[in-house]
């Protein structure tokens, strides 16, 4: 018997069952289209961290509160993120006057607060920093101007609003010379910043309010800033400005109480976090992509039990043991590969759909993994049913009632 | 092949089922050698044996002991899937419950030795439609069973057993479930089959059905009580 025959009787035994074989089907495809989106989504968030991480500009590191430690070959991150948080505004006074590599030190306490403006209010990220802001983050003034160094020092409460703010609370009007409130106190609006696109980890760039890291100081109540910006001169003075950080840090602080990271290794911790989690939900939805699978094998034992007289006939009239087990595989097959289909197309539109809120990125391995898992997955739970066809006794067969 | 030639040569065919821990023994060492174009009935009371003997003679089941010869062709030897063969290709097998698949059409079933024989679709088809045709049912190719009365789907059956040309057909009670009529049908198709030559072994536990072989071997518990000619009876004009 040819193969193109076996698809024909394969074909014909699904076709028998429209329903039941849909229902079994369905099993793959919320597997797969699970496997595809979830691991689109993390995908997305990874390449949306790199894109956010490299825009920081190439020579500029971070310096963060507490201690955070990779283990060299573990590609794990452990640490105390934000536990004891010591960094001050000295600390950004003293790399700017002793870092002969440092070009400049840019201060950050972010924090959310709640912004009104007339009977218009909602939370958004303040962001407490310092003149040097746009140039050092390439994120230039649009309208207005950003505050300056007197503003700081003279702890005035001027602010600056990214795009998404300004258009939510003004419109198309213009803002700078308007009065708001963050937190129950009133700022002046003197500027809006250009659009700069969303960012990863759910920090949306265009979503903040920029004030002097003085007035943020006040208005949370807190001396210790969220983070540290340290510029290198040059690209080539990176390493020698990180080094030059950690020393006039060390003298000042714990060594416990902050890190200096390149970009490569902030990017290499937060990768490694999210390669993790991709992993894991990539996982568990492999797992209901194996559930599917036992469902497929269910239903072929099912198939095989109903089919046993029509198995004893077949044999009967002389089909071999190949004949019947290649139906049975190919019934399997059909079911995994036509439920990977769909399921890698429900997958894909799902995470088309899933991209106006979530970052998201179709990869090419995981569509193809999750294609040949399900295939795979098909024949290795059709094979068992269809040995077990193949092997029954012509006569017990035809006995069957 | 000479008409004189053995076609089937059964040696000492025991059959023992074992049912927990119980010995049946349908089959206690039968013999008897069938020859080329000869028509032959087995009789015997329900129980005897009957269906078991004509399983082991169509490759259908293996003896516990004993051989049986096919075409000159030991089986004993053989592995399932050489059994299989041998009944795709020599051996056309009618059951009394027909065993047709329901859901398909006469001539789909008709076509069902073929699929495994390797015939393509188009010769497939003629083929089987040939076969109907010669067994009275070409207007009903592509009815189902459940759209066949008792004596058609025997017919169709009937069809199945020929259409890979086998030399032995061997019907088991082909009459049994079938009223007197579409019997009489389906006797006169088989001596139809055996004037073309055709070897046939037939099982029944009816003496009038018996009597359109040319030879009745009678069992019973197991075993031969007798193998004899019964020429006469068929001269007596009972065709
Ligand atoms: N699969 C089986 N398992 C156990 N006993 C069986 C089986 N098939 C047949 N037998 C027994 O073997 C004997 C012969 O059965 P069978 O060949 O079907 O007789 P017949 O066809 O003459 O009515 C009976 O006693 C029957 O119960
Ligand atoms: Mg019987």
């Amino acid at each position: 018997m040819d193969i193109l025959e076996s698809f024909r009787l394969a074909l014909g035994g699904l076709a028998a069952n429209k329903m039941r074989s849909a229902l079994t089907m369905l099993g793959v495809i919320i597997g797969v289209s699970a496997v595809i989106l979830l691991v689109s989504i993390g995908s997305g968030v990874k390449a949306d961290i790199s894109r956010e991480i490299m825009g920081l500009g190439s020579n500029v590191t971070m310096v963060l509160p507490g201690k955070i430690e990779m283990h060299p070959g573990a590609g794990q991150t452990g640490g105390s993120l934000g536990l004891v948080n010591k960094l001050a505004l000295d600390h950004v006074e003293a790399l700017k006057r002793e870092g002969a590599h440092i070009k400049e030190a840019l201060p950050i306490l972010s924090s959310a607060a709640s912004m009104r403006y007339t009977n218009l209010s909602r939370t958004v990220d303040v962001v407490g920093t310092a003149p040097e802001y746009p140039a050092v983050r390439n994120f230039p003034v649009a309208e207005g101007r950003f505050f300056s160094a007197g503003e700081v020092g003279g702890l005035r409460r001027v602010c600056v609003l990214g795009q998404t703010v300004a258009e939510d609370f003004f419109g198309d009007s213009n803002p700078v010379g308007e009065r708001i409130s963050l937190s129950d106190q009133k700022f002046t609006v003197i500027g809006v910043m250009t659009e700069k696109g969303g960012g990863a980890m759910g920090i949306n760039l265009d979503d903040q309010v920029f004030v002097p890291v003085t007035v943020a100081q006040n208005l949370f109540g807190t001396e210790n800033l969220s983070l540290i910006f340290v510029e290198a001169a040059s690209q080539a003075d990176v390493d020698l400005a990180m080094v030059e950080a950690k020393r006039i840090l060390a003298r000042r602080l714990d060594e416990n109480d902050f890190t200096v990271l390149a970009q490569e290794e902030l990017l290499g911790i937060l990768q490694t976090v999210v390669g993790t989690l991709t992993l894991m939900l990539g996982g568990i939805a492999s797992i209901s992509l194996l559930v599917g699978g036992i469902g497929i094998m269910n239903i072929m034992l099912v198939s095989v039990t109903e089919r046993t007289r029509e198995i004893g006939i077949r044999k009967a009239v002389g089909a071999k043991t190949y004949d019947i087990s290649i139906q049975f595989v190919i019934e399997a097959t059909t079911l995994s590969v036509i439920g990977g289909t769909v399921g890698i197309i429900l997958g894909a539109l799902g995470s088309l759909v899933a991209r106006s809120f979530l970052p998201s990125q179709i990869t090419a391995w995981s569509v193809v993994l999750a294609f040949f898992f399900a295939a795979g997955v098909g024949i290795f739970f059709g094979v068992y049913p269809a040995y077990k066809a193949s092997h029954l006794d012509p006569i017990e067969a035809l006995r069957y009632e | 092949m000479s008409p004189t030639e053995e076609l089937v040569k059964a040696r000492d065919l025991v059959k023992i089922y074992r049912l927990e821990g119980v010995e049946v023994h349908a089959l206690r060492g039968v013999a008897f050698d069938i020859r080329c174009g000869e028509f032959v009935s087995i009789m015997g009371p329900s129980g005897s044996g009957k269906s078991t003997l004509m399983h082991i003679i169509g490759c259908l089941d293996r003896p516990t002991s004993g051989s049986v010869l096919i075409d000159g062709q030991e089986t004993k030897e053989l592995t399932d899937n050489e059994l299989a063969a041998i009944r795709n290709k020599k051996i056309g097998f009618v059951f009394q419950t027909f065993n047709l698949l329901p859901r398909m059409s006469a001539l789909k079933n008709v076509e069902l030795p073929l699929i495994y024989a390797g015939f393509g679709l188009g010769e497939r088809a003629r083929r089987a439609k040939e076969t109907l045709e010669a067994v009275g049912l070409g207007e009903r190719i592509n009815h189902r069973p459940s759209q066949l009365s008792g004596g058609q789907q025997q017919r169709v059956a009937i069809a199945r057993a020929l259409v890979n040309d086998p030399s032995l057909i061997l019907a088991d009670e082909p009459t049994g479930n079938l009223d007197s009529k579409s019997g009489a049908e389906v006797m006169s198709i088989l001596e139809g089959l055996h004037d073309q030559g055709r070897t046939i072994i037939l099982v029944t536990h009816e003496l009038y059905v018996a009597e359109h072989a040319q030879r009745i071997i009678r069992i019973l518990d197991g075993e031969i009580v007798s193998d004899e000619w019964v020429e006469n009876c068929r001269s007596l004009g009972r065709r």
